[in-house]
Formats: structure tokens, sequence, C-alpha cells
């Protein structure tokens, strides 16, 4: 083994299949490294089980309420405003358009279960006259924004809220596919849809 | 003094040697595959045996224990006779060893694919072939305790101390980890369940990082860097305090794989400060292999042995940073069940065990051939594309899981979630995927680079089975009572395996014990209830199909989290979970709430077809879940193996439960007729395929807290059932 003169008196007298050791001291800021890890590791079990630190349940009670505050979540909404928005059936193409982008989105996923034509897979028929929850606009918004959870839709089809303009597009299209009698049409759950008739005059 | 010679044997050497890089490179490339397949999910087709999910496991099992494994033996039987101055101590354990491990690899090959596999991390493979590795390490326990024992060398090299503490600790480990309760051939349940089945596991989990991917690699460096670079150890004393205080904490650190979960928060607080605390034990090991280099840079300029030990210290001393920084909670919040922790273990594996590994079979290679590297240009070639290709590996990984981690987390201005589709997330990944493979890729090259280079290095020389060597017997290896106590120590081989074993008892005892005895530990939910037959059955296949590979069933308490999933998972809702299946990475969402939340009919068509309810999904397709049988014959086995590991099905319900089972399969079937689904595709659906038991369990999972309606109401049995688990 090659050694270095200032290791000379390091050397100990041993040796294993040819290999020797030496004595160095422990790198001192390495120790300082452990001792601070260890007084760490003290204080921070102290903080938490003996000053009685917020434990995880604690700290997302603390994480909620502080979003309520930020966002405003426990302000009951303004009846009035709600009230206020007037749901229609629009015409303007262009809300219709968009009403089908939001269809299509991977935000909402109406398409997966409502079919890419609304012709309706794991969820209704959309373009048939036979409603489960009506067919008024209101009634179309509304079950969009609530969605049927023991059903399996959940609240704006995916858990992904969008504005209530938004919504108005999405019913916009929804009705404009009205009667368009896509390709593989899901038969209608007789026991639970009426005919309903859109009126969009 | 009189000099005895003896013969080393280098046969077994050669033998694990070429296992460990045949074993190497087939892992790699099925690590390769799957990686391929979360960037194109159809890659090699829906072939059931070819599936992601089961070959997760078979991957981490192939590099794990067949390539890392090998490698140890192959350092260990190279390393130990000669440190101990005694050939092994029985060439006929020696190749009992060999054989036994190369069948349990064998096994493995024979059995994950198939879908047989426990869930648990790293303990994937069943109940028979957990006897045999039991049976198998202790025959390499015994030879290499023998050995040390006819050793004509006093002390104890600091090698040989953590070869001790990896056949020890793993042995422990291994056993406790494994107690199962058979119900079939194949097939058992664990007798822990929950928060105790997921607090052994991963005692276990970290631990066979810590025992298996850590301290024989810490003894090989401290056999070759030495040997290699021709100069002395750093310091003798470093290595004393950094061995014992390295085994002694990290057998705490576990519970930092469960943090946020439903593990009492005392544990979790456990596992951080002792992961915190390994930072300077892990760095001694590194500090002293680097320290050891001083003077000797200019050899590691040349000599591709040492570069590789050099790359693998130093990647060790990163990883062993980056536990310790992944292990403080808030951190952790970030980076657990992203591609992050995938990006960690790589850059351990990668280079700190296959540096090594590599680093050996350099070195090892031409001295048991008597000849010289056949190309040491290769050699360097072979550097590059591993040190390259672990980089391109890593670096994606951790880009890739910080962005994810945090568009789950990102809210909108009006306090809901940007991205509530959980789906949206995993598009963002697919470039790091195309950029890890490259980077594996690249590794892969190199790996082959260097068996062919290793290959023609073997066909040079001559390969000299054994080899003589001499030393003087030593006389009464206990004497020298002037030697200072760890000195003495290291003559004594027995004490010294004792107080190896009772230092690594400590941690797991302190932990472990009051989790089961103390019962405000895991609060019982009432309206919590055992799964019906359909829904173990349909548990089985999501074990089977490796499912927990990519889906977590542990809802954090982050409003993040219950905002996408809902309520938060409680400890009291895993008490019949044997196993649990909390899982450790999220490449799909968390399934713990998917109970009630789509329809059958949702379940049907995503199972048979993923991208036909979530366009761009990644997940694989399962179109064989609707032709293959369910499997009611083994069921009342199951159900009994059930019972005796403590879930509450009375007596003789093991004779009712295929009824349940076939009377739930109907129920589901006929509703999703009644919707329109009798068929996809022209596949009929019906009552006795794998896909209705999925639906159930699917449908069962997280609901039981909400007070819903349960499915044990709906079936034949239920009132016996309900009144008898009320009365137990």
């Amino acid at each position: 083994m090659k050694i270095l003169d200032d290791e000379k008196d390091l050397l100990l007298d041993h040796e294993y299949d040819g290999i020797k050791e030496l004595d160095n001291h422990m790198p001192k800021w390495w120790l300082w490294l452990f001792y601070f890890t260890i007084a760490f590791g003290v204080g921070y079990m102290g903080y938490y089980y003996v000053l009685d630190g917020p434990d995880q349940h604690e700290q997302y009670e603390m994480e909620m309420a502080a979003a309520a505050e930020q966002y405003n979540l426990n302000q009951p909404t303004d009846p009035s405003e709600e009230a206020s928005f007037e749901w229609a059936y629009l015409q303007d193409q262009d809300r219709i358009a968009e009403g089908k982008e939001l269809f299509m989105g991977t935000g909402n996923l109406c398409f997966t279960c409502h079919g890419s034509s609304g012709e309706g897979l794991v969820g209704p028929n959309l373009t048939d006259n036979l409603w489960i929850h009506g067919c008024s606009a209101e009634e179309i918004a509304n079950s969009i924004i609530t969605g049927y959870p023991d059903k399996g839709m959940v609240a704006y089809g995916s858990g992904a809220p969008i504005s209530n303009e938004k919504v108005q597009s999405l019913v916009s299209y929804i009705v404009s596919i009205q009667g368009s009698n896509p390709p593989n049409p899901k038969p209608a759950d007789t026991q639970r849809a009426v005919e309903c008739t859109i009126s969009t005059e | 003094m009189s000099l005895e010679t003896f013969k080393y044997d280098n046969n077994i050497v050669r033998k694990f040697g070429i296992a460990a890089l045949i074993f190497g490179v087939v892992g790699f490339l099925v690590g390769l595959i799957i990686a391929l397949k979360l960037i194109f999910p159809d890659f090699l087709g829906f072939i059931p045996e070819l599936s992601y999910g089961r070959l997760r496991p078979l991957h981490t099992n192939a590099v794990i224990f067949a390539f890392a494994g090998n490698a140890i033996f192959y350092g260990v039987y190279y390393s130990l006779p000669r440190l101990c101055k005694a050939p092994m101590w029985s060439e006929k354990l020696s190749n009992i060893h060999f054989w036994g491990w190369q069948l349990i690899i064998v096994s493995a090959v024979l059995t994950l694919p198939f879908g047989i596999n426990t869930s648990k991390e790293y303990a994937e493979l069943e109940w028979p072939i957990d006897i045999a590795i039991t049976l198998i390490w202790v025959v390499f326990g015994i030879n290499m305790i023998m050995t040390i024992m006819k050793r004509r060398e006093k002390h104890l090299y600091v090698a040989i101390w953590f070869y001790i503490a990896t056949f020890v600790t793993v042995a422990v480990l291994h056993v406790v980890n494994s107690f199962e309760m058979p119900a079939t051939l194949l097939k058992s349940y664990p007798v822990y369940a929950g928060v105790q089945d997921a607090l052994v596991q991963w005692w276990y989990g970290h631990n066979a990082v810590a025992f298996f991917l850590t301290t024989p690699f810490l003894g090989i460096m401290y056999y070759f860097i030495p040997k290699a670079a021709n100069r002395p150890i750093f310091s003798y004393r470093l290595s004393i305090v950094h061995f014992w205080s390295l085994i002694f904490i990290y057998i705490w650190a576990g519970p930092h794989h469960l943090l946020y979960t439903s593990l009492p928060g005392w544990a979790q607080a456990l596992g951080t400060v002792f992961s915190l605390m390994l930072i300077a034990p892990s760095w001694g090991g590194m500090l002293n292999g680097l320290l050891t280099l001083r003077g000797a840079w200019d050899k590691v300029r040349e000599d591709p042995v040492l570069k590789f030990l050099v790359v693998g210290v130093t990647a060790y001393g990163m990883v062993t940073f980056e536990g310790p920084m992944l292990s403080i909670a808030n951190v952790n919040a970030i980076a657990h069940y992203s591609d992050y922790i995938i990006g960690h273990v790589h850059n351990g594996a990668l280079l700190w065990n296959g540096g090594l590994t590599f680093a050996m079979l350099y070195y090892i290679t031409p001295r048991i051939y008597k000849t010289k590297l056949y190309s040491v240009k290769l050699a360097n070639v072979h550097f590059w594309f591993a040190t390259l290709g672990a980089i391109f590996y890593v670096i994606p990984m951790y880009w890739g899981g910080i962005t994810q981690s945090l568009l789950w987390k990102e809210f909108t201005s009006e306090g809901l979630l940007r991205y509530p589709n959980f789906l949206e997330t995993v598009v963002q990944l697919i470039p790091m995927y195309a950029l890890r493979a490259i980077g594996g890729s690249l590794f892969i090259v190199g790996a082959v680079t260097g068996t062919y280079n290793l290959f023609k290095t073997t066909r040079q020389g001559l390969f000299t089975a054994t080899e003589e060597d001499s030393a003087p017997a030593v006389i009464d290896p206990a004497a020298g009572h002037t030697e200072k106590w760890h000195r003495r120590l290291e003559s004594r081989p027995i004490q010294f395996t004792a107080l190896v074993l009772v230092a690594i008892l400590i941690g797991g005892i302190i932990e472990y014990v009051p989790t089961v005895l103390v019962d405000s530990n895991i609060p019982t939910i009432a309206s919590v209830k055992p799964y019906t037959p359909l829904e173990v059955e349909g548990r089985d296949i999501y074990i089977a199909e490796g499912c927990n590979g990519c889906h977590s069933q542990m809802i954090r308490p982050f409003r993040s989290e219950t905002e996408r999933y809902g309520e938060y998972s409680k400890a009291g809702e895993f008490v019949y979970d044997h196993p649990f299946l909390w899982g450790s990475k999220r490449t799909g969402p968390d399934l713990h709430r998917i109970g009630g939340k789509y329809p059958d009919s949702w379940h049907l068509r995503h199972m048979y077809d993923p991208t036909s309810t979530s366009p761009g999904s990644i997940m694989p397709a399962y179109p064989w879940m609707l032709e293959k049988d369910m499997d009611y014959e083994t069921i009342p086995e199951r159900i009994n193996a059930l019972r005796a590991v403590g879930v509450p099905y009375a007596e003789g319900y093991e004779d009712l439960a295929v009824r349940d089972m076939r009377a739930q399969a109907e129920q589901i079937t006929s509703e999703l007729k009644a919707n329109g689904f009798d068929q996809i595709d022209g596949i009929q659906v019906t009552s006795d395929k794998q896909i209705i038991a999925m639906i159930a369990y699917l449908q069962r999972l997280g609901i039981d807290i909400k007070g819903d309606a349960n499915p044990w109401d709906a079936l034949p049995s239920s009132t016996r059932i309900g009144a008898n688990i009320e009365e137990e």
C-alpha cells in the first residue's frame, strides 16, 4: 500500500489481505452534522409530543379553515345573485360551439359517458325527447351543476366546476343536438324517463 | 511461525458474477419495457403476462434480488475468504446457495407474470418461495459464519462487519414480513392487516434498501476501494462509529414511507427524525471511501474500476442526503406518490449498486482469468454510457415528479382544483417518460458493452479455478486483553453478531409493538365490515394484476386530496385489509373512495378500454377480465385463511360463500344488462367473469364510513353474517 509521509504515525499495525487502515480523526464538520441531526430529532419529537404541536389532522383543519377564509367559502352564496342568473337555451353559434368544446373536453368529460354525439353510453341519450330530470334550461343546468352522484354522474361531469356562463353554453349545445338521431342510440330507461319537449322559441 | 496453505474457490465467484451480469441485463430490459409501456400503453399489446402491473414487480425483483443479490454474493465470496485467509467453509453449501438462489429467481419469473404476487413491494413472491428464500439465506449465513470461525486472521475487517449485519438483518426482515396464512398452494394472506401490515411492510421495504442494497455494498466498497487504489482506509474509528450508528438508526426509518397516512403520528415522527439522523452515518461511509483515495486521484483518471467506484460512492452520498430530505414531512408531501421517488431510487440503483457491481466485475474478472482487461477504452465507453444514462434517467423523473405534484395541488383563484381531472396531470409527464426511456436505454447499451468487454477478457485469459494462498494459523483468536473494547469485539464474531442483532431489533420493536397493542392507535369504526366473497375475489385480482403499482388507496389529509378524492383515509377503515393496498406511487389516481363514484358500466368500459372513458389514459387495457372466469373454487379456502388471520367471517361461512358470491355477481350483471351493457364489442358480459368481481371490489372501496347501503345487506346470507360479525 502506498502510504504518504504525513500518514506514517496514523497507520494501524494490522492488515487484511494487504489492506491497511489509518487512524484519522473523524472530520469535525461530520461530527457536528451528526450532533445537529440528533438534537434536531430530539427537538422535533419534543415539539410535537411534549409541547403538543399540531398533528396531521389538526394541520388539515387549519388548512381547510385558511382556505375557507381565503376563498370566502364560508360566505353563504348570495341567493339573489343565484336566482338572478337567467338560464336559457341560446341560439348563438359561438356559444353552441363553446358548449360543444366543453362537452368534448377532457376537463368535464361529458362525452365519455353520454357519447361523442350525445347518443348515450354509460349515461343516458341526450338527443331524444325523453328526459329523466327535466328539459328546461334551468333543469338541465342544475343537472350539470349538481350531478347525480349516486347514479355515477359527478357534479359538472367530472367534479371540475365551470362558470354559469359556460354551463349556459353547454346547455345550449345539448339542446342543439336534440333530434339529431346519432347512430347507436342508447335505449331510454322507460322507468324513469318521460317525454319532455324543448321549445327553443 | 509455520504457514498453512489453502485454496480459494474462484469457481463460485465466477458463477455469481455471470449470474449477476445476465440477470442484470434482463432486469434492465424488463425495466425498459415497462418504461415504454408508460409512453405507448399498447406496446406489446394487451397480453396479461406482459402487462405493466405484472412486469413491474418482475423488474424490481430482478434488479434487486437477481442483479444486486448475485452481485453481493459475488463480492462476498471473493472478498470474505481473502479477508479471513480461509477458503469458504463448505464448497457444497456455496453451490447449494448459488443454485438455490438462481432457482428462486426462476420461480419469480414463473410466478410474477402469471399474477402470483402478494402485492407487498420487494416481497411479492408467494409463501412457498418465501420459505425457499429463508432456507437459502440460512445456507449463505452458515457458510459465511463458519468461514469467519475458521479464519486465520485474528480480527474481522470492517467489510465483514457489514456482511454480518446484512445476513442478520435480512433474515429478521424477511421472516417477520413473510408471516402469512396460506389459502392455497400459491395464495396467502399476511397475518397483519391495514396499518400494522403497512408498518411491517415498510419496515421491511426500507430496510431491504438498507441491508440489501446498502450494507453489503458498503462492505464491498471497504474491500475494493483500498485494493484498487492501493491506499489504506482513511479512518478506522470513522468505520466503527458509522457502522454502528448506521445499522442502529436505519431500522427506525421505515415509517418515512408512510408520512401523512393513517399510521399513528408518533410512529411517522420517529420515521422522520431517524431518517434525518441517518445523514451522518451514511456520509461516514462515503467519506471513508472517498478520503481513502487521497493521493490516488491520478489513478481514478486511468482505472475504470476506480471510476465506477468513485461515481458509485458519490451517488450513494447524493441518495443518502436526498433520502433524509424526502423524510421531512412537508418535503415528503410534495415528492411522495410522484415520479421523484422513482428518480431517487434509480440514482441509487443505477450508480451505487450498478457502479459498484461493474467495478467488481472489472476488478475480479482479469484477476481470476490471469489476464488484463480486454479493453480499457471500451470500459470507459461503458462508464460514460452508465453515468450519462443515469443522469438522463434521473433528471426527467425529478422534473416530472415535482411538476405533477404541483399540478395536483394547484387551485384556481376561486379555490377550486385547477386540474380536477387527474389525467390532465399525467399527460404532462409523457415527454419526461420518453426522456427517461432514453436514459435507461443508454444505461443498457453501456451494460451490454461491459458484458462484451468482460466476455472478451475471459476469452483471452485462462481461468484459474483455485487460487493458492498461505497464512499462519491464529492460535487463540480471542486472546489480547490489552486491546481496546472494539478491537476485542472484532475477534469475537459470535458476540459481534449478537450485538448487531440487538442493535437492529430495538427500533423495529419500539415502533411495532405499541401500534399493535395500544388500541387508540387504530380507532375502530363500527360501520366498517369485511369484504364479501365476490369482493375478496376482486381484491385478489387487483393484487394479481399489480394495480397497487400505479394506484394508491390512501387519501392524505390535505385539502388538495380531499377536494379531489373525498374524505381522507382513516386507520379504522383498513382493519380487514390483508394485505394493505395503500400503494406507494400514483401513476393513476387514488382509488380509496372510488366506490360509488361511477356506475358499474363505467368501470366495465374503463377496464375493457381505459381510453374509452378517459381519453389519453396510459392505463393498460384489461380485455381478458371479460373473458377469464373468476375463481369460485378456492373461495372457501380463502375465506378460511382470512378468518384465520382475524377477519370475522362466521364459522361455517365458507360453505355459504360461493352462494353469496354468485348472488352478488348475478345482481351486478343483471343491472349492467338493464342498462344496456350485455356485451362489449361482441363479448358477452356474464356473471362468472373476473370483471364482475373487479367491479364489485372497486365499488366497495371507501364506502363503509359513508353509512350507505352495504353490499352485505343484499346477499342471501346477510343476516347470519351480520349477526355473527356483531357478536365477534
